[in-house]
């Protein structure tokens, strides 16, 4: 189901998050009930492991007080709030940049017209391990601050690849401007 | 686009889970943004170009003021938000409301950070350091040209659809 919630190019998160936010209980039924039908993409990006960890490390003395020790205590919102938290979401970033195993051609982009396999499953058959193998090593400390923290650096990192993804890929634009490539998807 | 849009609302939603399951999705989540990345085809990401080109006063079309004598100065346009903002109500595109909304309010929690805010040497990303709370208005600005300055005159446009493959 996480895999259905976070389909759709985040369809269902995005729909129930509006719900949320507005206290729209029926948004947030609509959401959850588009994330029930969506196809789940990219499943092995969801390995059961993940849940299992999860709890585990939660209900473990020693797993809590392993994050707890991991995570610095700031009291400042600014910037270096998330020093010590483990590498910051920009580095994980970097090296998905940087690889050549994450390269387009490599994966075999975009798929060939009349090949079923969205890009999305592509990219998760043809690399998936390897992005799961960097992203593993972005952890989040078990408190409510080190999450808000952890969230602004994904903030940054997404508004950085639409917005200077985007500038850089401006030649490919469909807009005559060649000005910036503002990619629906992205 | 929907990195930027989804990454609001998923504010919400870590607020209201509890810290295991809230931990479950922003690592998620996480990973999913990245695999989109992949997924368009995975454009470069020049930062430092990109500051030098691009600017954190976007201008609508027109800048035009009368302005009486001891006005203070940039009266063309002292906030480069209000136009943004202002083009955005009127234009029809239900996307483009959701992104700038989103991006106005990342300005609001992060626009007064410095370049140096996040460490290049750190984060290994060339050009990181050079990162600043203007990213966020740069941002508007492009994607209020990219869709058209309907209010000012300018013609709808719409969103790109073919990636960066």
């Amino acid at each position: 189901m996480l895999a259905r919630y976070l389909g759709g190019f985040l369809h269902p998160t995005i729909h129930s998050g509006y719900g949320i936010e507005f206290g729209l209980p029926g948004l947030l039924a609509e959401g959850i009930s588009q994330a029930a039908v969506q196809p789940a993409e990219g499943k092995d990006l969801f390995p059961s492991s993940l849940f299992e960890a999860d709890a585990a490390d939660l209900t473990s003395a020693t797993g809590i007080a392993a994050k707890l020790a991991f995570m610095v205590v700031s009291s400042t919102a600014g910037p270096q709030a998330t020093i010590g938290m483990g590498p910051h979401a920009l580095k994980i970033l970097a090296s998905i940049a940087e690889d050549p195993v994450f390269s387009p051609e490599q994966i075999g982009l975009p798929v060939p017209e009349g090949e079923k396999e969205s890009s999305l499953e592509r990219v998760v058959r043809k690399c998936g391990k390897q992005v799961l193998d960097l992203t593993s090593e972005w952890t989040v400390p078990p408190t409510q601050d080190a999450i808000e923290k952890k969230f602004h650096e994904v903030i940054w990192m997404n508004v950085l690849i639409y917005a200077v993804g985007g500038w850089a890929g401006r030649e490919q634009s469909e807009d005559e401007n060649k000005e910036f490539n503002g990619d629906f998807f992205l | 686009m929907h990195l930027v849009t989804s990454a609001l609302l998923v504010s919400s939603i870590l607020r209201s889970l509890n810290t295991g399951t809230a931990i479950l999705l922003l690592r998620t989540y996480f990973t999913i943004s990245l695999v989109l990345y992949i997924a368009r085809g995975r454009p470069p990401l020049p930062i430092s170009e990109f500051y030098e080109v691009t600017t954190a006063v976007p201008n609508p079309p027109s800048t035009e003021v009368s302005t009486a004598p001891d006005t203070l100065p940039s009266a063309a346009n002292p906030n480069p938000w209000m136009p943004i903002i202002q083009t955005t109500l009127v234009h029809p595109n239900e996307h483009l409301c959701k992104t700038q909304r989103a991006l106005v309010h990342f300005d609001a929690l992060f626009g007064g950070w410095q370049a140096g805010s996040i460490s290049e040497l750190g984060t290994g990303l060339k050009g990181a350091g050079i990162l600043d709370g203007t990213l966020f208005i740069r941002a508007a600005g492009l994607t209020a040209n990219r869709l058209g300055w309907m209010r000012e005159g300018q013609k709808q446009r719409d969103w790109d659809r073919k990636g960066f493959v």
